[in-house]
């Protein structure tokens, strides 16, 4: 009974022009967004490296009190509290105690620290301190500018040739070169893969309304774990074969690259990182915008799960160096192989979490599909 | 007759339009929240036009068609005396008057926090802006009758704006303004009127 009904699920799917759009949408979202970089070994003569995440807190302090320092001249803070720009124009009480902040870590009297040289910290600050001073920075400018207790993590600087040659080694042993593209097609990929699900979950319950399918489906002997169970998969298996067919083209750069340096690939990285990367987002966005249709039978279903996917994508992290909660964690760059594996275990809970939430909306629809079934909502009964 | 283009209007505010009013209100409300209304320069207006104000567009004026979803509402509407052709066009002037009715409002507090931008400018380019992705989801639930799709159209192309949309996108590209640029509004605007006009016919028959 299960398979028959998954079966029949899939086939509709298949008939259905939201399946071809998708395929269309994924296909030229590959095409348009991921660039055609290539890992090379560099060469001591290179004339400049890519830059990376340092933990340095010499050099953290020097870029976050310069950044202070241009801010404050220019009166006005940028700050991303929800990933949108917002100019901050403190009030003149508000820059004088900035202004206090820049001279604690200074050292110097403003008049000396504005002359528009370059500042450094005062000699003997430990970053504590600083860190210390910053947040009243952070706390007078508002949330999201570069002074909050996040932002001082890390920073970016360029590599020596040392840093890029032990970065490409790291891609070539560990990655298996292959596994440094897969990184980045599941960033892109999983950025359009947080909101397409959505308008699957919501057709499905609007496609019963539309047809008054409800009626007669309420009176079939399946039982609702059946049908709730095969109509999820289905949409899940029709989502998902085609990123993993996408996978295999994006793969071919991958093999490429690794016999170009002669490094052997690993031609199960895509389908790996796809499983336990994409998946998860597919499973939790589908589950989400199915439960939501369930229980408004409204086609806002998809504006409210348009509103949840912008803001995992403005709140997203900045940086690379901290995988956090986010529907769709991002790792926007080729390589970085141990910047990626310091972040691997906070990755692996981010993906448990939402894989679980999935399951229990799954349960969550199967009941309310239950309940509706015995007449539950809006005093229907069979 | 009046009376009965007024009766139109009001029944479908009442029992279409207004969730998806109520949607559009409330993210013009929520705004200040999300990002910074005052004291932007040009460049910041216009991100917060183009790439917010833009998806009242989409909120209003993909739900013109959605009453005829129900089949024997759609045939009980057809047998009154008003052309359909009337009855979709008063709809679409209804969303559009709510449409102006919030760009204008939230153009005027945006002026009043001091941001630096032409308000003919401003209002120039957010009518281009949601008048295009609005007809875009008119014109696909026209020929495709799925409500769904006819969401994920403009709100797909919404996206590729923010993508790769000012490589690939020319004259269509949503974020124009921010680069300085208004003349391309035209071309959308003018996409705009082909696509409802074509939208409003495929419809009526």
């Amino acid at each position: 009974m299960f398979f028959s009904l998954l079966g029949k699920e899939c086939k509709m799917w298949l008939k259905s022009i939201l399946f071809y759009a998708y395929a269309i949408v994924l296909m030229l979202f590959y095409i348009t967004q991921m660039d055609s970089e290539i890992i090379s070994r560099p060469s001591p003569t290179d004339k400049g490296y890519k830059t990376c995440y340092t933990t340095d807190e010499n050099i953290i302090m020097e870029h976050t009190l310069a950044n202070l320092i241009t801010e404050y001249a220019s009166g006005s803070f940028s700050t991303y509290p929800v990933g949108f720009y917002k100019n901050v124009i403190p009030d003149q009480e508000t820059m004088q105690k900035i202004g206090t902040v820049i001279s604690n870590v200074t050292g110097l009297p403003e008049e000396q620290w504005q002359t528009g040289e370059e500042i450094s910290v005062k000699t003997g600050i430990s970053f504590a301190a600083f860190k210390e001073q910053m947040g009243k920075a952070a706390s007078l400018i508002g949330p999201g500018s570069r002074y909050t207790e996040e932002s001082l993590q890390y920073t970016e600087t360029e590599m020596t040739y040392e840093q890029a040659k032990a970065e490409y080694e790291a891609v070539c042993s560990a990655d298996h070169v292959t596994g440094a593209y897969a990184r980045l097609f599941c960033d892109y990929a999983g950025l359009i893969l947080g909101i397409l699900p959505a308008f699957f979950g919501a057709a499905r319950v609007l496609r019963d309304k539309r047809s008054r399918a409800s009626q007669v489906l309420y009176t079939k002997a399946a039982s609702s774990v059946k049908v709730i169970a095969a109509r999820y998969l289905a949409i899940v298996t029709v989502l998902f074969v085609p990123v993993l067919l996408l996978s295999c083209v994006a793969l071919s750069q991958g093999i490429y690259v690794a016999s170009a340096i002669q490094v052997t690939p690993d031609y199960l990285a895509f389908v790996k990182y796809s499983l336990a990367w994409l998946l998860p987002t597919v499973l939790f966005v589908t589950a989400m915008s199915y439960a939501i249709a369930e229980a408004t039978e409204s086609i806002l279903t998809v504006l409210l799960c348009l509103a949840i996917w912008f803001s995992a994508v403005f709140m997203g992290n900045s940086t690379l160096t901290y995988a956090g909660w986010n529907m769709m964690p991002r790792f926007n760059l080729l390589g970085s192989t141990r910047v990626f594996e310091s972040i691997l275990p906070q990755l692996v809970k981010n993906r448990i979490l939402y894989s679980g939430a999935a399951i229990l909306l799954v349960i969550c629809i199967t009941v309310l599909f239950a309940w509706k079934r015995k007449g539950g909502y809006h005093g229907r009964t069979i | 007759m009046a009376e009965r283009y007024e009766k139109i209007a009001f029944v479908n505010l009442k029992y279409n339009l207004l969730p998806h009013l109520a949607a559009a209100l409330l993210l013009c409300v929520a705004a200040p929240l999300f990002m910074g209304t005052k004291n932007l320069d040009y460049s910041q207006s216009a991100k917060v036009i183009e790439c917010y104000l833009t998806l009242l567009g989409i909120i209003l004026l993909a739900p013109v068609f959605q009453p005829d979803l129900n089949r024997e509402a759609a045939d009980v509407i057809r047998t009154k005396k008003s052309p359909m052709t009337v009855s979709y066009l008063i709809r679409i002037v209804e969303s559009l008057f709510f449409l102006l009715l919030l760009g204008t409002g939230f153009l005027w507090y945006m002026k009043g926090g001091n941001c630096a931008f032409p308000m003919m400018t401003g209002m120039f380019a957010f009518c281009a802006n949601v008048c295009f992705t609005g007809s875009l989801a008119l014109i696909v639930f026209s020929f495709s009758g799925n409500p769904v799709f006819a969401y994920m159209v403009p709100i797909v192309y919404y996206i590729a704006n923010m993508g790769a949309g000012r490589k690939f996108l020319g004259k269509f590209y949503l974020f124009s303004m921010q680069a300085g640029n208004t003349e391309d509004k035209l071309c959308l605007l003018a996409a705009a009127v082909v696509f409802t006009a074509l939208a409003v016919w495929h419809k009526r028959n």
